[in-house]
């Protein structure tokens, strides 16, 4: 028995010292004499809003990151995910292999081949970057799933199913502290039976879920949602047919508020609000009613301001606001003159008085952007522009 | 020396022998890739003809040199096909015309013999040489001329691709993700562009590889290897169930050493089996397409070796190999040996590794290589079973500083495994004694065992050669095992409707089936109200214009007519539906229903395969292992020549052994698809089962138009019968298996028709697939 427990005591040893001497044998160490690059840079802050709820929320195809911005760039079908980096001002796949063609799911970016399924098994127009993290939606059995990947594409994780889904890029999120808040902003429009439209909140650690609102209507939707602060906040809306005279209207049933810490829900603009958005440091909130424009709600004072008026190829919109600017995306909705015609596309910049700063004519939906950069689509690909000296005549440029 | 003999006795020599035979049966197959014998021979010959007319002109020569009489070839044989087939049309008046046209186009186009005299000396060779081949010859000589340019494709663009990687590592670093030192991306950035460096002064060059390169991409050996091996660990127990157990354990050297001797046994036996299987397929190999003396050129020569990075020539790689192999499996079969250690009943052990097997397989196709779980993928038996694809793909795991390949870590990872396990063996294995005590429950069972026994004694025979089959013959792992697999497999993988979906199927119920006039209607308005809501816009952009209305107004029209259009949207579905059903009506005359296809597509339709070919396995394996007992077992507890003795102790007992396993065999197929279509009804329900087969439109072409003659409730049951017909077909089988066994005592006929069976479903499963 001694024998034998020696024998055994030795052999771990060994085993002990030999997987010492192949992990430090296997330890790379860079040779100083070569001319490498050093880019240094600092440990993961957090920015100003870690919820980044300048990007459009129901279209939220680009994320920030560190030194750059995350989206999904497709290219002959094949998607992945690409970094735009704000140094070299080039994009690059996200897939630390220098060998990789990216053209395969051996590759860290690789997503998916829409030639070969037919159908995205990731939505391509959606990507968040929070903490750390990126969170993409991937469609798998009819079943949307939040997918947790590295910042570096090194490892995939599904943390929770969230709505079915067949690849539509319908599914929305909302980042708060330690869970996300999940929504389909396609909801049931267009469907002329009641049905249940509903916000869950799963949680980032153990994937549990819990539905914390929930309304019922007629081809209803939640669209919009963003956190400020302590406090969610989105609208709803819905399709409403008259039964006698067979009338239909599209309104926008008003904003609405979700306490984060109570759980309880109210309606804040009793209104047909399209969009919205908060300056949390001046108390300052900004909404656009269809048909009407836009309004400055200032919370200190108690006022209401109508600060630009809608018009003609302005009759709704989707905002953002960077901080400085405010920024009206018009969706190619309403021009009156032509309706036949193609709708132009406009990005109008406006300062928080209402003065308007830029009309930025643009080619496909704009994903807005934070401080340094707007983003917009262009068919399958990406296009920028830097935000400093913005005017009508500023030109997008295409990231390759 | 005694072990030895002991296991490798004539008989497993025998099934080493066909083991080995099977083994190039199966490469050849494999090389054959649906060609006949005398095609394979003359394509390899063909290839090496091309090699050696190619190979000593630089790659880029070589590669312009193919493509231009490669081009020329084609061409040629295009001109002359057009010149004959307009010799052949030349004399009839309908052609007449056509003959005119073509004759027009004849003076404008090249002739045959025009094009040869502008081609180059090779072209012409090559073009008469091609001439002189049959239609297959020359179909089969294009084909090698493919390759070939899709190698020197890939030989030219091999320094450019090594070039490409060590930029990108340069690149790579300037961009921030991948810049931030001490993390593992920049780390492998570094350590990549190290590896890389090896290779980037290799200079490749043309050769015939085709016999080396079939060889290395050939992996089922190993899976034979792994094979036989469990066979020889099998028969070192040999001595837990005929008696030898007690006598082994007693005498000197009985323990330890020979526990040790059997652990180099298995070393040695490992060698030996991979050296036979991988020693014939590698001379097969040569002989078929010879180039042995191109061992001696670089690995990355085969075309998927782009991202190996040592400079290994093929012979050393091919060499390197085997021992990896042997490593590979003498750890396996060291592992296997200990799991056998810790199960007294050997067959419980062969259970608990087949059921660990089937569920790295399953873990090995679930789990993709980007997951944060890939460990799983990669250090698998199936990905180890690979060897060759393991060790030539470049991927590296790590953490920080510290980078390491997946084959350094899975290899060390079996290395370690192995260690352990061997320890474990060699000291259970002394220490294990033959004899346990009787326990107290033990007796207790017993004693209720004899009760029971006296009571079932005056049941019918054929009761009792079912309890024969379940109860004695411990089938009831079997049967337990089938069900599980049933339950879980039916639900697994099952798909989630939309609501969008589900509003369909709840339309289909209450307006569809057989009158469906309602969902016409409910289409028809809604492209009514689409096509009002266009005027309604159109209508208010003029009111708007002349100032009659204002922008709100405007905006309400605008919305109506976003909605309508989405509307329409919707209804797209019931729109190819009703055309389908005037489609059929058009056809075949028949009134189909308007009905989902969604549920039944789950059911029985394309997305059901892989669920259905897993049930009929497990059904068809279930069935073998319990039925082929039915005979064997009298014959080895030794009651055959009393049975056989008694009065109706023959043909009547042959008749109950039989109404028994075919009243097992319909009991487990009722269960099975009795559990799978009650989980399936659960999920999807199963609407309109009278409806006529042709209303599900993926129906329309199946089993030679079948579909049309019957209902979705006849389509059920005509898929049901199959599968009875299938079961009773393994049933009979695994009888004569069972006789077999009996009468001569082979046991190894078993495992080897079961294996046949399973082949037999798989090949049935690829037919119906295309069907």
């Amino acid at each position: 028995m001694k024998k034998k427990m020696m024998i055994t005591c030795t052999v771990v040893l060994v085993t002990a010292a030999v997987i010492l001497g192949f992990v430090l044998k296997n330890q790379v160490r860079e040779n100083p004499d070569k001319n490498t690059v050093n880019v240094a840079i600092g440990q993961w802050g957090t920015t100003q809003n870690e919820s980044q709820n300048y990007w459009n929320p129901d279209n939220h195809a680009v994320a920030k990151g560190m030194g750059g911005y995350y989206f999904i760039q497709t290219t002959d079908g094949i998607s992945k995910i690409a970094f735009f980096d704000e140094t070299t001002q080039e994009a690059v796949a996200v897939c630390a292999k220098p060998e990789c063609t990216h053209s395969d799911n051996t590759c860290n970016a690789y997503l998916c081949d829409m030639k070969q399924t037919g159908s995205a098994l990731y939505l391509t127009d959606t990507i968040y970057c929070y903490n750390g993290y990126l969170y993409l939606i991937q469609c798998e059995g009819g079943m949307g799933k939040l997918v947790r990947i590295h910042t570096d594409g090194s490892a995939r994780e599904t943390i929770a199913d969230l709505f079915a889904n067949t690849g539509v890029s319908s599914i929305s999120l909302v980042f708060h502290e330690n869970d996300v808040y999940a929504y389909d902003d396609t909801g049931h429009a267009g469907q002329e039976e009641e049905a249940e439209e509903v916000i869950k909140k799963i949680s980032l650690t153990d994937g549990t879920e819990q539905t914390v609102f929930s309304y019922t209507g007629t081809g209803a939707s939640i669209d919009r949602g963003r956190s400020f602060g302590d406090k969610l906040y989105f609208v709803i809306r819905e399709y409403t047919k008259n039964k006698e005279t067979k009338a239909v209207s599209s309104d926008y049933k008003g904003l609405f508020e979700y306490d984060f810490a109570t759980g309880d829900t109210r309606k804040v603009i009793d209104a047909d609000v399209c969009d919205y958005h908060a300056d949390t440091e001046n108390q300052m909130l900004f909404y656009f009613v269809q048909g009407t424009g836009l309004y400055a709600y200032d919370m200190t004072q108690g006022s209401n301001t109508l600060i630009y008026p809608a018009e003609d190829e302005l009759i709704q919109c989707k905002m953002s606001y960077d901080g400085k600017n405010l920024y009206l995306f018009n969706n190619g909705a309403g021009r009156a003159t032509e309706t036949k015609a193609r709708t132009q596309r406009y990005c109008y910049v406006l300062d928080t008085k209402g003065n308007q700063i830029a009309k930025i004519l643009c080619n496909g939906v704009v994903y807005f952007g934070d401080t340094d950069y707007l983003f917009e689509e262009n068919a399958d690909n990406l296009e920028y522009m830097k935000k400093e000296n913005l005017s009508d005549k500023s030109e997008w440029i295409l990231i390759n | 020396m005694g072990e030895v003999k002991r296991v490798f006795h004539k008989k497993m020599w025998i099934l080493i022998a066909v083991a080995v035979l099977g083994n190039l049966c199966l490469f050849l197959y494999s090389e054959l890739a649906g060609r006949s014998f005398t095609e394979m021979f003359f394509a390899a010959g063909q290839y090496q003809k091309l090699v050696e007319r190619y190979e000593n002109m630089s790659l880029e020569q070589a590669q312009e040199r193919l493509g231009t009489e490669f081009g020329n070839i084609r061409k040629y044989a295009k001109i002359l096909k057009q010149e004959n087939s307009q010799e052949e049309t030349k004399n009839t008046a309908q052609n007449e015309m056509q003959n005119s046209r073509t004759a027009e186009n004849a003076v404008q186009k090249q002739t045959s013999e025009e094009l040869l005299s502008e081609v180059d000396e090779g072209s012409r060779e090559m073009i008469a040489y091609h001439q002189s081949l049959t239609a297959q010859q020359q179909t089969q000589l294009e084909l090698q001329l493919k390759q070939l340019r899709s190698k020197l494709e890939y030989l030219n663009g091999y320094e450019a691709s090594i070039d490409t990687v060590m930029a990108n590592a340069e690149n790579m670093k300037r961009f921030r993700i991948f810049s931030k030192q001490n993390t593992f991306s920049y780390s492998n950035i570094l350590r990549t562009a190290q590896d890389f460096e090896r290779v980037q002064n290799v200079e490749l060059k043309l050769d015939n590889d085709k016999g080396a390169d079939a060889f290395v991409h050939y992996n089922l050996m190993y899976y034979i290897a792994a094979a036989l091996m469990v066979a020889v660990i099998y028969s070192l127990f040999d001595e837990r169930e005929n008696g030898m157990w007690q006598i082994v354990h007693n005498t000197p050297n009985g323990r330890t050493v020979l526990a040790l001797k059997r652990l180099l046994l298995l070393a040695g036996g490992s060698f030996a089996i991979l050296f036979l299987l991988y020693g014939t397929t590698f001379l097969t190999a040569m002989l078929l397409y010879g180039g042995v003396k191109d061992l001696a050129n670089p690995v990355q020569t085969f075309v998927d070796f782009g991202k190996f990075t040592y400079t290994l020539s093929k012979g050393a790689y091919i060499l390197r190999l085997f021992f990896l192999s042997w490593f590979i499996l003498a750890a396996f079969s060291i592992i296997l040996w200990a799991l056998f250690m810790a199960f007294r009943n050997r067959n419980h052990t062969l259970i608990c590794t087949a059921a660990f097997v089937g569920i790295e397989i399953l873990v090995y196709q679930k789990i993709e290589v980007q997951s944060v779980y890939n460990v799983f993928h990669y250090i698998n038996v199936v990905s180890f079973l690979k060897i060759s694809d393991l060790y030539s793909t470049y991927i590296n795991w790590g953490f920080q500083n510290y980078v390491f390949s997946v084959f350094s870590v899975a290899l060390f990872f079996l290395t370690v495994c192995g260690l352990f396990c061997g320890i474990f063996a060699v000291m259970r294995y002394a220490a294990m004694r033959p004899n346990t005590k009787v326990s107290l429950l033990s007796r207790m069972f017993t004693a209720v065992h004899g009760q029971y026994q006296r009571v079932f004694a005056k049941y019918p025979v054929v009761l009792k050669e079912l309890h024969k089959l379940v109860i004695t013959g411990k089938a009831l792992w079997a049967v337990a095992a089938l069900i599980i697999i049933a339950a879980y497999f039916s639900t697994t993988g099952q798909i989630t409707f939309t609501d969008a979906q589900k509003e369909y199927d709840k339309m289909y119920l209450e307006h569809g089936g057989k009158e469906y006039g309602y969902i016409e209607d409910y289409v028809q308005e809604r492209l009514e109200a689409y096509r009002q809501a266009q005027e309604a816009l159109e209508e208010a952009a003029a009111a708007y214009e002349a100032g009659e209305i204002e922008l709100k107004e405007y905006t309400a029209a605008v919305s109506v007519l976003q909605y309508q259009r989405q509307v329409v949207n919707t209804i797209q579905e019931y729109q190819s539906k009703l055309s389908y059903a005037e489609q059929i009506r058009e056809t075949t005359g028949q009134e189909i229903w308007l009905i989902s296809d969604r549920g039944y597509e789950e059911i029985f339709g394309k997305y059901s395969r892989q669920r259905e070919f897993i049930l009929i396995l497990a059904l068809v394996t279930a069935i073998m292992i319990i039925v082929s007992e039915s005979i064997a077992m009298e014959y080895r507890t030794g009651m055959y020549q009393i049975v056989h003795s008694a009065p109706n102790g023959r043909a009547a007992v042959m008749r109950w052994k039989i109404t028994a396993c075919v009243v097992l065999t319909i009991g487990l197929t009722a269960a099975v698809y009795g559990i799978d279509i009650w989980n399936l009804h659960h999920i999807y329900g199963m609407p309109y089962l009278a409806a006529p087969a042709l209303s599900l439109t993926f129906l329309e072409n199946a089993w030679g138009g079948l579909a049309g003659h019957v209902s979705i409730s006849g389509w059920l049951m005509i898929l049901l019968l199959v599968r009875l017909v299938v079961a009773l077909f393994t049933m009979t089988a695994a009888m004569l298996v069972s006789r077999a066994i009996g009468k001569k005592g082979n046991r190894a006929l078993m495992p080897a028709v079961l294996a046949g069976v399973i082949l037999l479903v798989w090949i049935l499963h690829q037919v119906t697939q295309l069907v």
